[in-house]
This record gives C-alpha cells, sequence and structure tokens, in this order.
C-alpha cells in the first residue's frame, strides 16, 4: 500500500466511526425526546403525595410497553411480527416463561386502553392487558396526612369522613381522607353499576362514565343481535341506552365515583374511575333473572375484549335462587371481576334465610351500619354468609336531575365496598379477585357488636386495604 | 366534555332529554288507594264499591318491590317510603303496598303481585 492510499483507508474508516457514533447519539436523543415527551407532566409535579402525584404512579416506567397480549397458539412469531407492523406497533419481548404473551410497544403513544381494545378485536389474540406498572415509592414514605376534598357537601358524607355530625359516632367511618393520601382513584378501572342505569349525564358523574372507546366495535350477541354500547348496555331493552330512569343506579354510581375535587356536590370513594352502566332494574326498581344474567353476561364479555372492567356492584336481591344466575355469577369471578351484591333490608340472617345473589359463593355479600358504628335495624347479617359491613344509612349521593338525596339500605353499603375495591385495584391493577376478597376481609376494623354477625366481624376500612 | 359525544345523533339526544324532561307520572296516595280498591274487586269479581278502606298509613318498605316481589323478581335494595294500605272485603282484609312509582298486592293466596 502506498503512502497515499494509506491516508484515504484512514480517513474513510475516521468517517465511518463518526457516522456511527453520531447515529448512536441519534438513537438516544431520539429515546429521550420521546420519553420525555411521555413523562412531561411527572417531571412538573412538585408537591409530594397530592392525588395528582399518587394517580402518576399508574404511569409506565421509561421505555416500557404499552400492553401485554397473549397470542393463541399456532400464531407464529411472523404473523405477530406482521400484525403488529400493521399498527404500527413493535414487539417489545417475547415472554419467556409465558406462553403466547409478546410484550408490545405502541410507537405512536396512543391510549394503552384503545391498543387494548385494538389486539382483543383480533382473531388471533386470546387476551390483551395493559402493562401497569407496579409502583413502590409509596412503600415507606411515612405517616399518611388525610387529604379533604373541596366539593361543598362533603361535610355530609359520615360514610366518608364521620367528624360526628348529625349525632354521629366521629371516626365510624372507613377512613377515606386516609386512603386518598395514597390513591383517589384511577380513570382506567372500569366498575360496572348493575342497575336501574344511571343517569350519566349528572354534572357530578359525567366525567367519570366509562364511553364504548371507538376502537371498540359496538357489542354483539348472537341472540340479541348488535348493540350500540356507547353508554353501557341495557338488558330490558336493548335498542335503548342505560339512561336511569329511577334514581337508585345513579345514588350508587355516585358513592363508588362522583368525582372528587370538582367543586360540585359530593366526592366518591374514587374521584376519578370509569363507572360502567347497566341497565336491568325498571323504573319502580325491580329487574328478572334474566335480564341480570345478560347484562353480567355483557360485563364479561366486554372484559374478553380489551375492558378493564374488574368489579360489578350489585345493590339488588331476592331470597329466590337461581342456579343460572349463581353460574354466570361465577364466570365472572372466573374472568377476575369482583361480585359485590347487597345483603339484603329484612332484618333476617341469611345462615338460615339466603339472600341471593348476596349468599352465592364467590361474592362480597355487604351488611349495612349507621353513623353509630351499629349494624343498621334493616340490615341483614349472617356470620357465614354475609362478608364485611359498610356505611349504608343516610347515604348522601347523586339522584336524577343532578339532584343529590340520602337514601339508605345495604344497597348503599354496596357500593361503598365495591368502591373502596376500586380503589385497591387503582393502587395495584394486577391484584387478583382473591386477592382482593382477601384483603378487604383483613382490614376491616373490628366492631364487636358486629362479632358474630358477619364473616369478618368488622367494618371495611379503605386505607387499611391500601396498606 | 362527553356529551360531544352526541353531536349529531339526535335520537340520543332525545332520549337524554326524555329521561330529564319527561318524569314518569307518579301515583298519590288517593290514587293508590283507588287502583288498589279496583284490583282487589276485579280479583275477587265484586263491586269496587264493597271494597272498604280498613286503612292506610305512611310505611317504610324493605325494598324498591316494596317487599312484595313476585317470583323470580329482583329489586333494588333500598329502603323505600311508601304506604299500606289495607282494605276488607267479603269478610277478610288484603295488603297493598305503594310507591310514587307502583302498587303491589302482598301475600294474596301465598302470592306476591305488581298491579
Amino acid at each position: 500500500m502506498n503512502r497515499n492510499n494509506f491516508f484515504i483507508h484512514l480517513a474513510l474508516a475516521l468517517v465511518l466511526v463518526l457516522v456511527a457514533a453520531f447515529a448512536g447519539q441519534l438513537s438516544r436523543w431520539r429515546k429521550q425526546w420521546k420519553n420525555q415527551v411521555r413523562i412531561g407532566p411527572v417531571a412538573e409535579k412538585k408537591q409530594p403525595r397530592t392525588s395528582e402525584e399518587i394517580a402518576l404512579s399508574e404511569t409506565r416506567s421509561l421505555g416500557s410497553p404499552e400492553v401485554l397480549v397473549k397470542f393463541k397458539s399456532g400464531v407464529s412469531s411472523e404473523a405477530i411480527d406482521a400484525l403488529t407492523s400493521r399498527f404500527h406497533d413493535r414487539v417489545e419481548d417475547r415472554l419467556e416463561n409465558a406462553e403466547g404473551w409478546t410484550a408490545v410497544d405502541d410507537l405512536d403513544n396512543a391510549d394503552a386502553s384503545s391498543i387494548v381494545a385494538q389486539y382483543s378485536q383480533l382473531p388471533e389474540v386470546e387476551y390483551a392487558e395493559p402493562n401497569y406498572e407496579i409502583n413502590l415509592e409509596e412503600a415507606g414514605a411515612g405517616p399518611l396526612e388525610p387529604i379533604l376534598p373541596h366539593d361543598p357537601q362533603f361535610n355530609d358524607q359520615w360514610a366518608l369522613a364521620n367528624s360526628g355530625q348529625r349525632g354521629g359516632k366521629q371516626g365510624a367511618d372507613i377512613s377515606a381522607t386516609l386512603a386518598w393520601a395514597t390513591t383517589t382513584g384511577s380513570n382506567k378501572l372500569v366498575v360496572a353499576v348493575l342497575d336501574t342505569g344511571v343517569d350519566y349525564t349528572h354534572e357530578d358523574l359525567m366525567e367519570n362514565m366509562w364511553v364504548r372507546p371507538a376502537t371498540l366495535e359496538p357489542y354483539h350477541d348472537n341472540e340479541l343481535g348488535t348493540i350500540d354500547d356507547l353508554n353501557g348496555f341495557n338488558a330490558i331493552d336493548s335498542a335503548a341506552d342505560p339512561m336511569d330512569d329511577n334514581g337508585h343506579g345513579t345514588h350508587c354510581a355516585g358513592i363508588i365515583g362522583a368525582e372528587g375535587e370538582n367543586n360540585l356536590g359530593i366526592a366518591g370513594v374514587n374521584w376519578k374511575v370509569q363507572i360502567m352502566p347497566l341497565k336491568f332494574l325498571n323504573a319502580g326498581g325491580s329487574g328478572s333473572t334474566k335480564d341480570a344474567i345478560e347484562a353480567i353476561n355483557y360485563v364479561i364479555n366486554r372484559k374478553k375484549a380489551g375492558v378493564n372492567v374488574r368489579i360489578i356492584s350489585a345493590s339488588w336481591g331476592s331470597t329466590q335462587r337461581s342456579r343460572a344466575l349463581g353460574d354466570v355469577i361465577r364466570k365472572a369471578y372466573e374472568n377476575d371481576i369482583l361480585f359485590v351484591a347487597a345483603a339484603g333490608n329484612s332484618s333476617v340472617d341469611n345462615d338460615r334465610t339466603p339472600h341471593y345473589p348476596s349468599s352465592y359463593p364467590n361474592v362480597i355479600s355487604v351488611a349495612a351500619l349507621d353513623r353509630h358504628d351499629e349494624l343498621a335495624s334493616f340490615s341483614n347479617w349472617g356470620v357465614k354468609s354475609v362478608m364485611i359491613a359498610a356505611p349504608g344509612v343516610d347515604i348522601l349521593s347523586t339522584w336524577l336531575n343532578n339532584e343529590y338525596e340520602e337514601k339508605s339500605g345495604t344497597s348503599m353499603a354496596t357500593p361503598v365496598v365495591s368502591g373502596v375495591a376500586a380503589l385497591m385495584l387503582a393502587k395495584n391493577p394486577r391484584m387478583t379477585v382473591e386477592d382482593l376478597r382477601k384483603r378487604l376481609m383483613d382490614s376491616t376494623d373490628p366492631i364487636v357488636k358486629l362479632k358474630g354477625k358477619t364473616v369478618s366481624g368488622g367494618r371495611i376500612n379503605a386505607a387499611k386495604a391500601l396498606e | 366534555m362527553r356529551l360531544s359525544a352526541f353531536a349529531g345523533d339526535n335520537s340520543q339526544e332525545q332520549r337524554i332529554q326524555g329521561g330529564r324532561l319527561n318524569p314518569r307520572m307518579a301515583n298519590t296516595k288517593d290514587g293508590a288507594v283507588e287502583n288498589a280498591r279496583n284490583d282487589l274487586a276485579q280479583r275477587l269479581k265484586i263491586d269496587a264499591a264493597s271494597v272498604k278502606e280498613h286503612s292506610v298509613e305512611d310505611a317504610d318498605f324493605p325494598d324498591m318491590a316494596l317487599g312484595a316481589a313476585e317470583d323470580g323478581e329482583m329489586s333494588g335494595q333500598m329502603m323505600t317510603r311508601g304506604w299500606r294500605i289495607k282494605l276488607e272485603a267479603e269478610g277478610q282484609t288484603y295488603e297493598y303496598r305503594a310507591d310514587k312509582n307502583q302498587v303491589r298486592l302482598h301475600n294474596f293466596k301465598g302470592k306476591n303481585y305488581r298491579i
């Protein structure tokens, strides 16, 4: 090699090295920029332990995939790559020891629930779910300070914070204000309210209502045909929407998730959540077993289609046993959906006179307490069959026509428990139904007079449930 | 604002307005007693004038079926304010239960009826 050729080759090598280094840096800059875009709001938060910051505990970690997709057996890697490319996504990881599961990263930064819905509809996909991050930052952060919302009628919500108002017993509440220091809920979580429907236009509910994502096809049932379930499902008349024509379902929905800190009315146990309205009770507050089953099936199918619905709140019942209803509730349980039901208001022992659906296995049955921590005079009980007690007398919540009313019943105690379960899932979305049941039962405040009356012998405590 | 999702969907808007602006016809206490009287006369195949009002009192019922659910009927477990209407006919007393939404016959020959 002559001297000139040597210098030409040396120069070329240097150029190549520089180009490679620059390309690498570009890639790093691109990734950093993408992450900054995603986590921008996190960096701006300054106040520690506010509800907003806690809500951000659900955000994904830097560069983590958006969804986990389980493809059916027999779907090849090439086919998976082709499908993800079609959606402008990419396979982040094929998970070892989890056959068929693939971590998928979306390159368009779309909402995780939309991506889940997109994949769930593919015939090649068995199941898809958001890749939730389990945030450990809260652990060991020291004692929690109660958080009080500024909703104008909050002081009348003794169930959430009992200061002894109207002669009540101070502290006879679910410790909601302490729970809110951990989480005020998640708008990624869907709670189905199976009832008279919900007034989804109520000013204190409308921001927390589930709406079928544009990426999710209208509901199709072989018997009912295709139904536009934009706002939920009406089992009485599948052509109609699930607007409440009674008020009971709207009341239950408000207990679970009236928007908090919006300077309107009340705060729900969850300040933010998605309420899915299901109507099977008519304007008089009654309905058929068949319609209840149809609505529960709807929830199960929507979960299979990618909707993150994890709880069914059932503030109704009867003393008549239906094997079909029991079977569909078991099916919901098998699909990791918690079923919470009212113990009934006939002042009887459910161990002797069962009340359904609360007396089916796999159900969290709820008795009602008054503001003095006493079992409500009307409430059913059962040391073997009634799991837990929650406030259920003079409970203020949303009603039709942007109004608010106080109502009593195990109907009102039930959504308190559903709401607490929703907070638990907001904190840890990976909790199974069994985890939820165990934690709910293990985190009650013991009440002497409930001994021998319920399985847990205590009042639900939201703060303890979130520890 | 979620309502924007309904823009251009008149039927949906009408349904919402219908739910809010056109509340159902509500029972009054007198109207409920009248309905109960006519129902009992029809069941017993007697003249309504021979059905006598024994008592009508305000009452709290344990659920939204007024503690008188029909076979296979589920009901909201909310305490419900209404009226207990007792009527007499042919030497027997019959109990009806009513609220603004409904009138029910309680335990008529062992069964409940929504009328």
